[in-house]
């Protein structure tokens, strides 16, 4: 077998656990939904973790699909097509929990960074990809910004709470880092900024850079599991 | 690119995942509810140790089906490695209920499985070469894998109430789990060479992806039926 296989292969073999995981996280969150032990605030929540997972999930794949199908059999307008369908599905996966956890806690006087990814994800609609220009910049500016708000969210829940909640708000905060981050730095969104730190991330570990993104995602699924469970068995309401 | 490779490598991918995870998922859960009963607590151990090892087994068996093609003998290695450690997941499951239903004097079915563990490395190349060997070892590794449904399905006459309703959820998920492990492609060329291809014919889908998701629905219903014990 080539060794490009082999690669592609391998890419596959870690997106199809990062999905597995997404997937578990979604069922898992969105069983709790109509689990009554629990209030109705707290169903809402749960509610909200699976939609999210469930936008991620279909985004992600989507992703998979354009980058290592679409591109070679239907073309490339149909993969960009994809791609776009792709990216707007996570910004709407971001948009629910910032939404949802920004209007709850309220820090500001407004759900200022919930306006945030209405801009990011309107900017998703607009921009074409791979281009590199300023608009592109611009779309990638505010989609860290509102990646980035959503853990600050949960750190800020870790510094002011104690026990249990202030533990479990961590690991979320922590595995929101790795996911939002795991998503921004795949090949394609890298390589026409800064081609540079894939060639120095392969000339010094011997490994294809495309492992960097699933293997983030995989330890966030798994993190995001643990927090979200704990929360849940102790009946925690994140305020 | 071949598309049933990797659908079939993926709906694998998938199927080790999420048996990795439920073994995860469950020593987390006795891990934070300490439990106290030895007896439940062994019963599930051996669980997550039954998920490792046919995480393990279901590794080694892909990575042999589908990477060593020109590399015979290490072929041969990972094909004996995986039904070992498939073999193990049972045997340690055996191993427990033949002591607590204390079915004989001695674990004999536990040292059927070893014997048949050892043979299986023992016959080596002459597995694949020889028909006659490969088709008693086959033998032998079904009867082996037989043992635990059958205890099962003891349990399942012998009680009443939630134990037998999770009894019946873990033969169910058993049978299919070793039945889609049995009747895998590359196992059949002996003994039913013609059945994937009347599958694919009848149901258009390739037969390699039956197996995986055999592997999924099987393990999910061994889960379900111990995950209410604690």
């Amino acid at each position: 077998m080539a060794y490009e296989e082999l690669i592609r292969e391998f890419d596959l073999i870690l997106w199809t656990a990062a999905n597995f995981l997404t997937l578990f996280n979604s069922i898992f969150t969105l069983r709790l939904v109509r689990n009554e032990r629990l209030d109705k605030s707290q169903r809402h929540a749960n509610l909200t973790w699976g939609l999210y997972f469930l936008f991620m999930l279909f985004g992600n794949i989507l992703n998979i699909v354009w980058r290592l199908y679409l591109v070679e059999t239907a073309g490339m307008d149909i993969a960009k097509l994809v791609e776009k369908i792709s990216l707007i599905m996570i910004s709407v996966g971001w948009l629910v929990i910032i939404g949802y956890f920004d209007r709850k806690m309220l820090i500001l006087k407004k759900p200022y960074f919930f306006y945030i990814m209405c801009i990011s994800t309107l900017l998703t609609i607009i921009v074409g990809f791979h281009q590199g220009t300023i608009l592109e910049i611009i779309y990638f500016i505010t989609t860290s910004i509102g990646f980035s708000v959503f853990p600050i969210l949960f750190l800020m829940i870790s510094r002011r709470s104690e026990g249990i909640l202030k533990k479990n708000a961590r690991r979320i905060f922590i595995a929101a880092v790795l996911f939002g981050v795991g998503l921004l730095v795949q090949t394609q969104n890298v390589e026409p900024f800064l081609p540079q730190i894939i060639a120095l991330f392969e000339s010094t570990l011997h490994l294809p850079y495309l492992i960097v993104s699933p293997i983030m995602i995989i330890i966030s699924m798994i993190t995001f599991w643990l927090g979200i469970w704990n929360l849940y068995l102790y009946n925690i309401e994140i305020e | 690119m071949d598309v049933v490779r990797e659908i079939d490598l993926m709906l694998w991918v998938s199927s080790i995942t999420f048996t990795s995870f439920l073994a995860y998922t469950v020593q987390y859960k006795i891990h934070r509810k300490r439990i106290e009963d030895e007896v439940v607590y062994k019963n599930i151990q051996t669980w997550i140790y039954f998920f490792i090892c046919k995480a393990i087994g279901n590794t080694f068996g892909i990575i042999n089906r589908l990477y060593l093609g020109e590399t015979p003998n290490l072929k041969v290695l990972f094909d004996m490695i995986s039904i070992g450690f498939d073999l193990s997941a049972i045997t340690i499951k055996v191993n427990y209920l033949e002591k607590t239903l204390k079915l004989f004097e001695r674990p004999y079915l536990t040292y059927f499985n070893i014997i048949t563990i050892i043979i299986t490395f023992i016959t080596g190349e002459a597995l694949k070469s020889n028909e006659v060997v490969m088709i008693i070892v086959f033998i032998l590794q079904v009867v082996g894998f037989l043992f635990l449904p059958l205890m099962y399905l003891y349990m399942i006459f012998h009680s009443k109430g939630p134990i037998r309703r999770n009894a019946i959820f873990i033969l169910a998920g058993l049978l299919i789990l070793e039945i889609g492990l049995s009747i895998q492609a590359h196992n059949l060329t002996v003994i039913w060479p013609d059945l994937p291809a009347t599958f694919q014919e009848i149901t258009g889908i390739s037969y390699l992806y039956t197996t995986p998701i055999e592997i999924m629905v099987g393990n999910f219903l061994i889960y379900k039926g111990f995950i209410d014990s604690f």
